[in-house]
């Protein structure tokens, strides 16, 4: 692939390093249309970019993941003596 | 509400259900720590119990510095940490960042990444293929949901660099996942 290709004022080498950022919403509206236009016209950016943010929303889908049954009961209530 | 620290310090006591309202309050986000951390449930069942073992005996060591949330996070994290040992052959930290990207998929197949990352058994077992510094941070602000500020102060960075770790260490996730989707 040809990471210098320049679309919106950006190579793909510069949105690939704001991906993070665009991903969790905090680029600057100047440089949001910037990666905008750039990921209108470049297909292998556009895929990149949806495969990254597939991967971090299925990370963070996991937050709701529950504690195994009875691993914390066999905790409660059983604390060992101290050896002090 | 007791708070935390309250309930810590009755523990420390010897009070046995302040430490049982430790374990409920913060059972979930110890566990979701552990499990990104570690190869197996089995492993990862074990590190959360010695967590809150080593926290019912070293109880009265909490210096309330920081929150009892955090104290709890940080022994869960070097307890998982102890169950790897050393990665054979880990990436160069200052790899070019579209060197990482090529190995992500970038310019040919990323959605093989994105396709393997939806079976939770393979995304945790390519976590685990992380050098425990990638683990961290990708479990700090993606398992565990802690800003971007908050993860780059408990791990002692800047805002900037912690970012950056994040990013690169999404994109060597996403390496590993395309290596492992390969394979298969």
């Amino acid at each position: 692939m040809n990471a210098e290709r320049t679309l919106g004022g950006l190579r793909c080498r510069d949105v690939l390093a704001e991906l993070d950022r665009f991903v969790e919403g905090v680029l600057t509206p100047e440089e949001l249309a910037a990666v905008e236009e750039h990921v209108a016209g470049c297909e292998n950016c556009a895929r990149f970019g949806a495969a990254y943010a597939g991967v971090v929303a299925r990370l963070r889908r996991d937050h709701e993941e529950r504690v195994p049954e009875g691993l914390s009961a066999r905790l409660l209530s059983q604390w060992p003596e101290r050896s002090t | 509400m007791t708070d935390d620290a309250t309930l810590l310090r009755s523990a420390a006591d010897g009070d046995r259900s302040a430490m049982d309202e430790i374990v409920r309050r913060h059972q979930g986000i110890v566990w979701r720590s552990v499990r990104g951390r570690t190869a197996s449930v089995a492993l990862a069942e074990e590190v959360f119990q010695d967590t809150f073992l080593t926290a019912w005996r070293n109880a009265d060591r909490w210096r309330g510095e920081g929150s009892v949330r955090n104290w709890l996070l940080g022994m869960a994290r070097r307890k998982a940490a102890h169950t790897w040992r050393r990665r054979v052959g880990e990436p160069a930290e200052h790899a070019p960042l579209h060197e990482l990207g090529l190995e992500a998929g970038w310019g040919s197949d990323p959605e093989a990444a994105a396709a393997a990352a939806e079976d939770r058994d393979t995304l945790l077992a390519a976590l685990a293929k992380l050098s425990e510094a990638d683990q961290t941070i990708i479990g700090l602000c993606d398992l565990e949901g802690h800003t971007g500020p908050e993860a780059a102060e408990l791990l002692g960075l800047t805002a900037n660099a912690a970012r950056v770790r994040l990013h690169r260490a999404r994109l060597r996730l996403m390496g590993v996942l395309r290596e492992d989707a390969d394979e298969r």
